[in-house]
């Protein structure tokens, strides 16, 4: 088991409305290697519910256990750095560096852990997500898709645990979508990476081994 | 090093952020720089103008020859690099005779050594030295004074003149000399000789009326005020509290000039500080855009492990980054541009003041520019610990930061801006007085600005959907808007300060309005000469003015306490004066104004009276003596005593040149006193003065013409220096703020160009976009500069009543002037904004989210 979550509660404040229970009682466990998908309406807390696995928010009570580790007792640095090496983050919106061209778009993580072979792990993950011709594009330059590419390469390059996609093809027209699920999905198996995905997209979340929905707060 | 790389590339991507930042902030700091550097060159200027008319950095003076022991103590306190003249002067009558006439005349002995005098020099028309004057019974006096005595230079019969015992030779005529007036204004001619003939007169004798001094200069650098003012301290010591000596250094050289270096140090700490903290919020202001641009980034980088204290260092590498390179790229600049002032600005600036760069404000530049960027945008900075990769999922906003925390971060630079204040202003008090001003100032800002976003609701309401978008815009962005109005209204508020003072300080510096400086200056006039002497006047082609009376006195006690015996400090620095010349007059001169109480009574005071008369004293001397409204007076005049009250106080112009006293009495009190008159002089052709001097001389013998063209043109040449200076420094701010505004409004019409695209895309057109902007912009810019000015209106008047002696008037013309250009400049850049975003294609709004 690589991830498991205890109990998970998560309410938010709001000025007018009170306190709004977001999260209510989650509790799931998910096995390495597994690719999970998340679905539900919008405002079902599919996104709040991917920043706690991803350590970028703490629940209100309950455990998040990745890697055996709990991530509700780390500070914010080891947190950081907990991240940084073992979850692969990829956004609907790419979130890229807008200065930085694709190859140094993709080494960024690596240079920022101070890791080795920088250059041959570049080469290699450039080549497997078929963009070695368009490695010194900025991503202005680029297509959404290929953006897209190159946040996967960036999030997969760490080798990490856990892969966290949010709508990872939901910028994207259809046939790119499908081309990056593949791709996605094509690495993920290769690399034998966990991954767990928020989508609306029923036929991405279909072609995970598990989906789950969420529902008012409550997984389904 | 990963992260400076990181920084550098993101510098060269956002060039225009890059360009802007380091411009304003390198503008700023030239502007510091040069208005630092411009304002010490005249300092040095002004100073060493004042060391030639004290003709040294440090005279001791007193009405008897000084005690040996005193002057060893001197020497002690001046180290060993020192230069020494002495100079020995009093009054005498000299008697002439030519072609069996004798003249009689008085005239000021000015005897002198061969060093003296130690700055500036003789200029004589056959070009003898002081040393001349030492072996041999030589004279040196103007051709004036010749004249007056029928003299003419040479061996002749017509050469000599007997001063006391001894014959003297006229050797040479001196056409300019250092002594010019200014610090020991002549009751009569000056003719010198040498020090070492002055026993041979035979006038020094036990109780005779003299006056010594001793001139020193001192080693370059030498703190001569410093020196001076543990002289008096120990001589105040030794003499308890009743020093026999005075002394004073160029800066107490003349009370005129001194006032008006005292205003153009304060106007010039003023501008510097002005001028950086214009700078300074342009630059916060970018950096702030910057830093909410690069958000998401920061995220971004977090989100893929990079740390808070990672991102803070990259952020702050950028910082000092571009910091260094407005530095040193200010540095660059001032360095070409301050030499070459004198030729850009050629009639702006006076002619002969070598400027130079002045190393302090190097320094300082150079730490402000690589650290200050820091410390003004701290406030700023503190945010991105607030930063969080959450808002890359959830798209919004982090939490804000805390009001403590902001609180907090502006601290380094309140206090960098307080400690920079008080090193510009030169004084604790006057930097604490500016840094409260415009912290009052941006409060006041605050509320108008938030009055104005409710004034852009009502207005939105608006049935015209152009002025109805705008007006809602403005609304609807209410804190951007006010962040806007804020910082454009500040901005102006500090280009608009300058002219208000500026304005009035002028006017205080230059000549005041339509009145004649006179040629010369006429003492010695006996009552009964008065009548002929008004009756030839008038046949001449001359304007004589105020003819005043003067009779001289003793003041013995101020509310019952003895005036002489008060030991405060002001006392102690002048030493002890016991007479003083009181005058009378009907009306006020021009050049006089009342600042506080009535005017004096015009009704002939009666003698038999029991109530004091009415007396009206000059602030500057109420001032030094303590003296209040109201407060009781008691003389001595003549050995009758009198008792006046203190009616109001006077400010005097002195560099009108006109006879002025400190006290003057009621109609009615002096009327029958012995006394004599002053009057001026004026308005008389170039060509006919030495003609008419000559008639004055041949038909009032006794009256005293003193030629004060030299004089006037010393000082008005040092008034219009000033003058223009202040003038040139007022405009330098305003084109330093000018700038500033530029870069907010710039940045400002950037970030609203989402805005502009997206009203394209829904399909407005050009003409209705650039009505919107311009509406924005230009109400914005309008609304914040009006305030800004009117707000600048109050400021400057209490500065100008705080520092500069109620000089303040206001300045319309250019305060038309830059609300004009503050409003066409913010319409400007936001047209020229939208028009580039205009002709960018809409699918740059759907692509720029990357």
């Amino acid at each position: 088991m690589i991830l498991e979550l205890k109990q998970i509660q998560k309410s938010f404040e709001q000025p007018r409305s009170g306190t709004i229970q977001v999260l209510n009682n989650i509790n799931f466990s998910v096995d390495a290697g597994e690719t999970v998908a998340i679905t539900g309406h919008s405002g079902s807390g599919k996104t709040t519910l991917l920043s706690l696995i991803a350590g970028l928010d703490l629940p209100d009570t309950g455990q998040i256990l990745l890697d055996g580790e709990n991530l509700c007792q780390m500070k914010e640095n080891q947190l950081a750095r907990f991240r940084a090496l073992k979850i692969g983050m990829i956004f609907q919106q790419f979130h890229l560096m807008p200065h930085l061209t694709a190859r140094e778009n993709i080494s960024l993580p690596l240079e920022i852990l101070k890791q080795d072979n920088i250059r041959r792990r570049v080469d290699e993950m450039l080549e497997k997500i078929g963009l070695t011709d368009r490695q010194h594009h900025v991503p202005a330059q680029l297509s959404g898709g290929e953006n897209q590419r190159v946040a996967i390469a960036r999030a997969l390059i760490i080798t990490p645990k856990l892969l966290l996609a949010d709508e990872p093809t939901g910028n994207l027209d259809i046939q790119t979508g499908n081309k990056i699920a593949a791709l996605l999905f094509d690495l993920v198996e290769k690399e034998n990476k966990t991954l767990i995905m928020v989508t609306h997209n029923l036929v991405l979340a279909d072609q995970c081994q598990q989906v789950w929905k969420l529902e008012q707060g409550s997984l389904g | 090093m990963l992260w400076m790389t990181l920084g550098v590339r993101d510098l060269l991507k956002n060039k225009g952020f890059s360009f802007f930042f380091v411009l304003n902030l390198s503008l700023g700091l030239a502007g510091f720089i040069a208005i630092h550097s411009f304002g010490r060159s005249l300092d040095r200027h002004f100073d060493t103008n004042l060391k030639e008319i004290l003709t040294a950095d440090l005279v001791v003076a007193a009405n008897r020859a000084i005690a040996a022991k005193d002057l060893e103590r001197i020497n002690s306190f001046l180290g060993n690099d020192y230069t020494h003249s002495r100079q020995v002067s009093f009054y005498s009558m000299i008697r002439t005779t030519i072609r069996n006439q004798a003249h009689t005349r008085l005239v000021r002995v000015m005897a002198i050594d061969n060093s003296y005098p130690l700055y500036g020099a003789f200029e004589m028309a056959q070009g003898s030295t002081p040393t001349d004057l030492q072996t041999r019974p030589y004279v040196f006096m103007s051709t004036d004074t010749a004249y007056a005595l029928g003299l003419e230079p040479g061996s002749g019969k017509n050469s000599t003149l007997d001063i006391g015992e001894q014959a003297f030779i006229l050797k040479d005529h001196v056409v300019s000399d250092p002594e010019n007036s200014l610090t020991s204004f002549s009751f009569a001619p000056r003719i010198y000789i040498g020090i070492d003939q002055l026993d041979r007169t035979g006038l020094i004798r036990y109780g005779s009326r003299i006056w010594v001094s001793h001139f020193y200069r001192l080693a370059p650098d030498t703190d001569a005020d410093q020196i001076s003012k543990r002289l008096k301290d120990r001589f105040s010591q030794l003499y308890k509290d009743q020093p026999p000596y005075y002394i004073y250094t160029s800066n107490d050289v003349n009370r005129r000039l001194g006032r008006l270096t005292r205003y153009f140090t304060s106007y010039m700490g003023l501008v510097s500080v002005v001028t950086l903290f214009l700078a300074g919020i342009a630059t916060a202001y970018l950096f702030r855009g910057y830093l909410n641009l690069k958000r998401k980034e920061m995220a971004i980088l977090m989100s893929v492990g990079g740390s808070k204290q990672s991102i803070w260092f990259y952020i702050s590498f950028q910082l000092i980054l571009l910091g260094t390179a407005a530095s040193f790229l200010a540095t660059l600049a001032s360095f070409f541009i301050i030499p070459a002032f004198p030729m850009i600005f050629k009639g702006l600036i006076p002619d002969n003041v070598i400027l130079s760069v002045s190393p302090s404000a190097l320094a300082l530049a150079m730490g402000l520019g690589m650290a200050g960027s820091m410390i003004f945008c701290l406030p700023v900075f503190i945010q991105i610990f607030d930063i969080k990769p959450l808002m890359l999922l959830r798209g919004t906003p982090d939490t804000a930061t805390s009001w403590l925390k902001q609180v907090l971060s502006l601290l380094p630079g309140v206090t960098a801006f307080v400690m920079i204040s008080i090193y510009a202003a030169g004084k604790l008090k006057t930097g604490l007085v500016f840094v409260g001003g415009f912290t009052l100032a941006i409060g006041v800002l605050f509320l108008i600005g938030q009055g104005f976003v409710q004034a852009c609701k009502r207005l939105s309401q608006s049935r015209t959907p152009v002025v109805k978008i705008a007006f809602r815009n403005l609304y609807r962005n209410q804190w951007t808007s006010l962040s806007i109005f804020v910082t454009i209204a500040l901005g102006t508020f500090l280009i608009s300060l300058i002219p208000q003072v500026q304005n009035g300080l002028q006017t205080e510096i230059i000549k005041p309005d339509g009145l004649k400086i006179p040629v010369f200056f006429l003492v010695d006039i006996q009552d009964e000469q008065k009548a002929p002497f008004v009756a030839f006047m008038e046949k001449q082609d001359a304007i004589i003015s105020n003819l005043s009376p003067m009779v001289r006195g003793r003041i013995l006690k101020r509310n019952n306490q003895p005036f002489h015996q008060r030991s405060d400090e002001s006392r102690r620095r002048r030493g002890r004066r016991l007479e003083f010349n009181f005058s009378f007059r009907e009306t006020l001169d021009v050049s006089e104004t009342i600042t506080q109480g009535d005017p004096i009574s015009t009704e002939y005071w009666d003698w038999e009276s029991n109530t004091p008369f009415d007396i009206s004293v000059e602030e500057s001397f109420a001032k030094e003596n303590k003296i209040a409204l109201n407060d009781i007076l008691e003389f001595e005049i003549q050995g009758i005593p009198f008792t006046g009250q203190v009616k109001n106080f006077r400010k005097v112009r002195w560099n009108s040149f006109q006879p002025n006293f400190f006290l003057l009495f009621q109609n009615g009190v002096l009327n029958d006193a012995p006394k004599t008159h002053l009057a001026a002089i004026s308005q008389v052709p170039m060509d006919q003065r030495q003609q008419l001097k000559n008639r004055i001389v041949d038909q009032f013998p006794n009256i005293s013409v003193i030629d004060v063209t030299q004089m006037a043109n010393t000082i008005l040449g040092i008034s219009n220096k000033l003058s223009l200076s202040i003038r040139f420094m007022a405009w330098l701010a305003i084109a330093a703020g000018l700038i500033s505004i530029f870069s907010i409004a710039r940045h400002e019409a950037w970030k609203n160009r989402n805005q502009i695209n997206l009203l394209k895309v829904l399909g407005s057109e050009y003409p209705a976009i650039r009505a919107i902007t311009l509406i924005e912009f230009g109400v914005i810019g309008f609304a914040a500069a009006l305030f800004a000015i009117l707000l600048s209106y109050g400021f400057s008047f209490g500065i100008s009543w705080y520092f500069f002696d109620n000089l303040w008037q206001i300045n319309g013309i250019i305060s038309i002037l830059i609300l004009i250009l503050t409003t066409l400049i913010c319409m400007g850049t936001a047209l020229s904004a939208s028009r580039k975003v205009m002709n960018t294609k809409p699918i740059h709004l759907l692509t720029s989210g990357t």
